[in-house]
């Protein structure tokens, strides 16, 4: 089936973002992220530390993968920009996904500010997504702010709780055509990524219910597998639902009629 | 001299250049951003910028992330 994903004019096979945190085991995510099918990952940008250095991510993920810098850390539009110009000088390309968070309770984004650094990376030439709550202004301004695509959350980022702002996300759907909607955060089982797809979302984002799963090779597949699922029914146009019963087998004809 | 890298105080040799502090600190040189009293480096700096006395530094790399 020919249906790629276009971001930003990039033509994509999968519709599985994946994120590269909180893998307990570094050598499983090479693994994890060739069975996911993903071409896009996320990573992150923080001080080295001096006194215990950490493995290099970037030596454990495949080659031909973009790599798409998260903001995470920064609580401003300020702070995102800055660490979008440090990821880009590190040599590793354009791809931001801007992540403005100053409440630690929640992990919310702030709508403003990350509108506020769209409009000033995209006219620098970064492709940008922001991470959103999702609200159809918001989306609006992203848009035309520059945005590559919009993020809004399905749920509280690292909560597996799934999509507790479908209403908002079917608004969004609805309603936003130029760019692809990807839901990033909350996401936590492959029934609630093929919902999303199902709903007409463009993609999905997922990290802690791969990295914290059991097994996070086998979920990676599941997950695959499931978007895929989503994508097609999506494509299939589902059938409507009804209050009453509507038998299946022909009504006549019955053999003890 | 002192210089302060990633918030640290540091001791560290007069006409030292950058890359003989990562080589300092045992640090690969490969993904890893260099800012210098808040200019990011260009990597062709690493071996012709000279750190000065009270220079602040942040050694920045990649990390898992969603």
């Amino acid at each position: 089936m020919d249906d790629p994903l276009i971001i930003a004019g990039k033509s994509l096979k999968s519709r599985f973002l994946l994120g590269t945190g909180k893998f307990k085991n570094k050598s499983e995510l090479t693994e994890t992220i060739l069975k996911s099918g993903a071409e896009i990952v996320t990573v992150a940008l923080r001080r080295i530390d001096l006194e215990r250095h950490a493995d290099n991510i970037l030596a454990f993920i495949p080659e031909n993968i973009t790599l798409m810098t998260n903001t995470s850390g920064a609580r401003n539009a300020a702070e995102a920009i800055r660490i979008a110009q440090i990821a880009r000088a590190a040599g590793y390309g354009n791809w931001i996904k801007i992540e403005v968070i100053n409440d630690s309770k929640y992990l919310l984004p702030d709508n403003a500010e990350t509108i506020k650094a769209v409009e000033k990376l995209a006219s620098d030439g970064f492709i940008v997504l922001p991470y959103m709550n999702p609200d159809l202004y918001t989306a609006r301004d992203l848009v035309k702010a520059g945005a590559a695509a919009v993020m809004p959350l399905g749920s509280l980022i690292g909560s597996n709780q799934g999509l507790k702002t479908k209403t908002m996300l079917e608004i969004l759907i609805e309603e936003i055509d130029e760019v692809p909607i990807i839901v990033d955060a909350g996401i936590g089982r492959p029934s609630q990524a093929a919902q999303a797809l199902e709903m007409g979302v463009a993609a999905v984002l997922v990290n802690t219910a791969v990295a914290t799963a059991d097994q996070p090779v086998l979920m990676a597949q599941a997950f695959s597998k499931s978007i895929e699922a989503g994508r097609m029914a999506y494509l299939a146009k589902l059938a409507s639902a009804s209050d009453l019963a509507s038998a299946s087998s022909p009504l006549s004809g019955a053999l003890f009629e | 001299m002192q210089i302060r890298v990633n918030g640290e105080i540091r001791d560290f040799p007069e006409a030292g250049k950058i890359n003989h502090l990562l080589q300092t600190l045992g640090l690969t040189l490969e993904g890893i951003v260099v800012t210098l009293n808040q200019t990011i480096l260009k990597k062709t700096e690493w071996d012709q910028i000279i750190i000065k006395e009270n220079d602040v530094i942040e050694l920045i790399s990649f990390v898992g992330g969603g």
